[in-house]
């Protein structure tokens, strides 16, 4: 790890410090750092005070023009590290050489797999490398890369490079939330996705079914639809994708993920526990019960997407941005058959309106990160910028784009996609139906630790309330050793997600 | 010796070699001492990329977290063993069998012959993916085979009995022509005079075989089934990685994917180095004691 890298993370750290009004000299001792401080803790409870909207100044220049702005950086090249498979990032391809034609700055593009992207991200940003300006990141993993990254703040305050017509508002507020760390906006959204649920429309109509109000309507629907080679559902179960399989309906019944001192609460209080218990039996039964294709344990979104476009199942609960794979004739057998719905909320009973304090549908929010590392800040910017603007975000919408993030071009296009009002309504419904998980760096640790715990409840290792109770117990300890819960911390609810206000719990 | 006049070259001239081999002793160390070194660091410090705020000295809570509180550590090192035992042993029968079939002759051997060797010749990652896709519980080759049997809706590399079986499956498929090769280049080598004085006794093929073939053949066995074990124990990651990846639960994490998983997705890079070091260290012990029990005693 070079000197600057080092450098870097030490400024990262003492502002985090700094800001909480907490000492001065950062200790180095990891021994001492678990003795003496919550250092951690007051940079998650800082990043807590990014983790609501945030406000950005954003500067006016009259007579703004790229070409104008980007002539002191032409001749640049920026590089991007962008993540395969996704229609949006395929689709600008196209549009690259207009960019490079106007501002005389190169684009070069380099594609890397979903699976792989965070930890080859990780390695270059670490190691201070220079070698992307951009980096394509899923908001879910944003807080593990906040201390390598560049914020865009103070070039949206610059008027010399700040489109006046870019209009940052019209971005969705909830996925602009997830962009935002530490008071800072750190990505332009071009990408707004959460689960959503798919349905074969004719089937529901040949069967008199309407889409599910209730989890337990959902199951008894699957249940009816899957005889003569056809499943009802298709589950996600590969191990990143496994916990949110369980935690979407989990949450819907009112459950919390963890309590305001990051201690997990699949387990406790009893009323949590009692959702929980319901929402892995149920996707236990579904799997169990062979209502999902054999091998649905090894699907990631991808996968189960290409099993449902191959027309034997009944429902595909989603990401928004894959639909378009599903509503393309060339790739899928089941174009314009489908109706969209939000998920379900509730075990038998839905809640009030489909709606749940703190949102159960999981948000991610796709953008382009700027590396510190960047020797060419200016120039990435502006690329940045002109791609989340509202004239390209449309032209790759007329493209086939599935999740757009602007408001305006969701009420310009309301029939384009099937899915496209319930993404108009998240963005009017703050709070009630997108979940935005907890803000946490090891993200990607918890998240695995919970899914190896519901795996092998899955697959029949341990029991329903087994599973549960060591999903909590694994991500206590694994919280232990990542450095948390030294200092008792209390966290603000935008780094917990805890807005149901879920009590302390004992740590196990 | 006395009164002999021992010629000594000049200093010059006796480091001559070494400046003449030093290119490729810098290589060799930048490639294998510094990153040995490097290894050592991260296993004495805690190193997580994601908190970069956590650095320092920290060995014994390091050694702690993998060793004592960590089952998952144990859970994957029986099963790298149950993977490196089964595979080697299938390999190594497999392999001396095709090697005693393709040393006699018969017509159409140097046709065939190539045949056997093409799984070898593939990268791990290929062989996961043409794997994964015939063990597809949808659409698979083999799950139709089962369909057929009567066997519905079964995907083994889902079921967390038969995932294993999967993996070692397809190792013992590319890895069974490596074994033939050894095996083969060992029998050719081998004096004919021997066998022809023991067909001459009346001894019977399969005594041959036994009594005179394999113990001549002991020190080509002993490399073969050490590098397998070695290759088995480090580079069964790719299979893995790409079949199963780990799964389902944790019944296909070998140490190799623990240590993958704990470094370049976790981002504790001190884990991943203890991981890793343990395993170089059981490899030389492995290799150590499987050559002092192959090779038998020492004969001067």
């Amino acid at each position: 790890m070079n000197r600057d890298a080092k450098d870097m993370m030490n400024a990262f750290g003492k502002s985090l410090a700094n800001r909480l009004g907490f000492v001065e000299e950062v200790s180095t001792s990891r021994r001492e750092f678990l003795r003496n401080s919550t250092l951690l803790a007051a940079g998650f409870a800082a990043a807590g005070v990014g983790g609501g909207l945030v406000r950005p100044r954003i500067a006016h220049a009259e007579g703004w023009s790229l070409a104008e702005a980007a002539k002191p950086y032409a001749g640049a090249t920026v590089r991007v590290s962008n993540l395969a498979g996704y229609p949006h990032n395929d689709f600008m391809r196209d549009l690259i050489p207009d960019f490079e034609k106007e501002t005389g700055i190169k684009v070069h593009l380099d594609t890397v797999q979903y699976g792989e992207a965070v930890g080859k991200h990780m390695q270059l940003l670490a190691t201070g490398s220079d070698e992307y300006d951009l980096y394509n990141i899923d908001s879910i993993w944003f807080p593990g890369y906040a201390p390598y990254m560049e914020p865009l703040t103070e070039f949206m305050a610059n008027a010399e490079l700040m489109d006046p017509t870019f209009n940052y508002n019209d971005l969705s507020p909830e996925c602009q939330k997830t962009n935002s760390y530490l008071d800072q906006v750190y990505m332009f959204s071009n990408m707004n996705t959460f689960p959503i649920l798919a349905y074969r429309k004719d089937w529901y109509e040949e069967a008199g079914f309407k889409a599910p109000a209730t989890w337990k309507e959902l199951y008894d629907q699957a249940a009816h639809f899957s005889k003569d080679d056809r499943y009802g559902y298709v589950i996600h179960g590969q191990r990143t994708a496994m916990m949110e399989m369980v935690t979407i309906p989990f949450l819907s019944m009112g459950g919390t993920v963890f309590d305001d001192y990051l201690h997990p609460t699949f387990s406790q209080p009893a009323e949590n526990f009692e959702a929980a218990k319901k929402a892995m039996q149920l996707i236990r039964d579904i799997y169990q019960n062979k209502l999902t294709p054999p091998g649905s344990l090894d699907f990631e979104l991808g996968e189960a997407s290409a099993a449902y476009s191959q027309g034997n199942i009944a429902m595909n609960l989603n990401w928004a941005m894959i639909f378009a794979v599903q509503e393309d004739p060339k790739q899928s057998k089941v174009a314009g058959k489908n109706a969209y719905a939000w998920p379900p909320t509730g075990f038998d009973t839905p809640a009030p309106n489909g709606e749940v304090t703190g949102g159960y549908t999981r948000l991610a929010s796709f953008g382009l990160g700027m590396a510190k590392s960047s020797a060419n800040k200016e120039a990435a910017y502006l690329f940045s910028q002109w791609l989340s603007s509202p004239a390209i975000q449309e032209k790759l919408l007329q493209m086939g784009d599935a999740a757009p993030s602007r408001i305006s071009l969701l009420e310009k296009y309301p029939d384009r996609y099937g899915h496209f009002p319930i993404l108009l309504e998240s963005t009017k419904l703050v709070g009630k139906k997108l979940w935005d998980a907890p803000k946490i760096a090891n993200e990607r640790q918890w998240e695995d630790t919970v899914a190896i715990a519901f795996q092998d409840c899955m697959i029949g290792k341990i029991g329903v309330d087994e599973a549960i109770v060591k999903a909590d117990k694994d991500v206590a300890k694994l919280m232990r050793q990542y450095g948390f819960y030294k200092g008792d911390q209390e966290y603000p609810k935008s780094v917990t997600s805890n807005f149901k206000g879920t009590p302390k719990v004992e740590l196990l | 010796m006395s009164g002999e006049q021992v010629y000594r070259a000049p200093l010059h001239r006796r480091l001559r070699p070494l400046y003449f081999l030093s290119p490729t002793l810098l290589i060799l160390l930048s490639v294998t001492l510094f990153p040995l070194i490097y290894s050592l660091y991260l296993a004495t410090h805690t190193v997580i990329l994601t908190n970069p705020m956590l650095s320092g000295w920290s060995l014994q809570d390091n050694l702690r977290e993998v060793f004592l509180e960590s089952p998952e550590y144990w859970e994957s090192f029986a099963t790298t063993l149950i993977l490196v035992v089964t595979v080697v042993s299938i390999e190594f029968v497999l392999g001396l069998m095709l090697a005693y079939f393709f040393y006699n002759n018969f017509t159409g051997r140097d046709f065939i012959f190539p045949f056997f060797l093409m799984p070898m010749m593939l990268t791990p990652v290929v062989v996961g993916t043409i794997w994964r896709f015939l063990f597809n519980g949808e659409f698979g080759l083999i799950a139709g085979l089962l369909k057929a049997m009567g066997v519905v809706n079964y995907s083994i590399l889902n079921e967390p009995s038969t995932a294993l079986v999967g993996i070692i499956i397809a190792d013992v498929w590319q890895w069974t022509p490596f074994m033939l090769l050894l095996m083969l280049a060992g029998m050719r080598a081998l004096p004919t005079s021997p066998f022809e004085a023991a067909q001459v006794d009346g001894a019977s093929r399969f005594q041959i075989f036994r009594d005179i073939m394999l113990p001549m053949m002991k020190p080509v066995i002993v490399i073969a089934v050490l590098i397998r074990m070695i290759d088995a124990f480090n580079r069964t990651f790719d299979t893995i990685y790409i079949m199963t990846n780990g799964g389902p639960g944790r019944v296909t994490e070998t140490l190799a994917v623990m240590a993958f998983r704990s470094s370049f997705e976790y981002f504790f890079m001190h884990q991943g180095a203890i991981v890793a070091l343990s395993m170089l260290v059981i490899i030389i012990i492995m290799t150590k004691v499987l050559g002092r029990f192959m090779a038998g005693p020492r004969e001067d």
